[in-house]
């Protein structure tokens, strides 16, 4: 009796050792849940201290973060649009205006991009909405596509 | 509407024209869709994504650029980067397809090994228990009460 309960203990920790050994790796490598991330950064690349109010033409620094948790490399482009209060984007509705500047990346899974920017403003205005939104490059459209991500800081621009 | 402008959008006149910046940028796409796929055949693609981002790079440089020669240099190394990737891209996709398939080979490698060591495990453990505790209780007196 006690040799056939020892021969099954053995033989169900090694199935299990076995099952371990082959499913982990395996299940380790698979994305469950793609996904994207874009994040605008202040100057010491926190979420913090984003500038407000600036004056034409006067230099200021932001930090652009995108993250790829796709599970493939993927092609990315961040828009930076300007539109006002009024203006309507969502994370279904990217903003209805040309971009004013593009910032392309390509990165592998899992990888990250952290880069400052540095953006100046030629006109004065209140409220003015910077938009960065975040597009993703689709093979079968053969085109970037709004990936339902984007970010946005107000700013006062006055003149000098 | 639109109340400021970046002024780091180029000025009419000095960028490439549009036609050679959707050329270069569907160069580049071209030589991404490659890197996907050699990617999933298993390849790695750490080198291609990091030369493509040099061709983003500099495409982004012409696009920002006030100077035309400046730019037609930068979209050619732009466009040479990207046509060097598609380029390169099937070779990694077969390497790693290479080594997709002895991944598998020592995958089942692995698995007959496991089998056969619960096979042995299955014959031999009960015996070779029941030495061993013979062995570490030979010393032990049977005694009647």
């Amino acid at each position: 009796v006690i040799d056939d309960d020892l021969r099954g203990v053995a033989i169900v920790l090694i199935l299990l050792f076995a099952v371990m050994a082959i499913g982990i790796p395996y299940y380790s490598s698979r994305t469950v849940e793609p996904f994207s991330e874009l994040g605008i950064l202040g100057p010491n690349k926190q979420i913090a201290d984003y500038p407000t109010s600036v004056a034409t033409g006067e230099n200021f620094t932001l930090y652009l973060y995108v993250g790829n948790h796709q599970g493939q490399a993927e092609y990315y482009q961040v828009y930076a649009k300007l539109g006002t209060q009024a203006s309507v984007v969502s994370d279904n509705v990217s903003l209805a205006v040309a971009p004013l500047k593009t910032y392309g990346m390509v990165l592998l899974n899992n990888q990250t991009y952290l880069q400052p920017i540095s953006l100046h403003l030629n006109q004065p205005g209140q409220n003015v909405r910077l938009v960065f939104e975040l597009w993703i490059y689709q093979a079968n459209s053969s085109s970037f596509v709004y990936d339902h991500r984007f970010n946005q800081i107000f700013l006062n621009v006055s003149s000098i | 509407m639109l109340v400021v402008l970046l002024s780091s959008v180029p000025t009419v006149g000095a960028a490439p024209s549009p036609a050679q910046v959707t050329a270069v940028q569907q160069k580049i796409a071209t030589a991404f869709v490659a890197v996907q796929q050699a990617e999933s055949r298993g390849g790695n693609v750490a080198g291609l994504t990091a030369s493509l981002n040099q061709a983003v790079q500099l495409l982004q440089q012409a696009e920002q650029t006030s100077s035309p020669s400046q730019a037609a240099t930068f979209l050619a190394q732009a466009s040479s980067i990207a046509g060097n990737v598609t380029a390169e891209a099937p070779a990694v996709g077969a390497q790693g397809a290479a080594a997709v398939q002895n991944g598998l080979i020592i995958t089942g490698v692995e698995v007959a090994a496991i089998a056969a060591a619960c096979v042995l495990v299955y014959l031999y453990l009960p015996r070779l228990f029941w030495r061993l505790w013979e062995r570490t209780h030979s010393d032990w007196e049977a005694k009647s009460k």
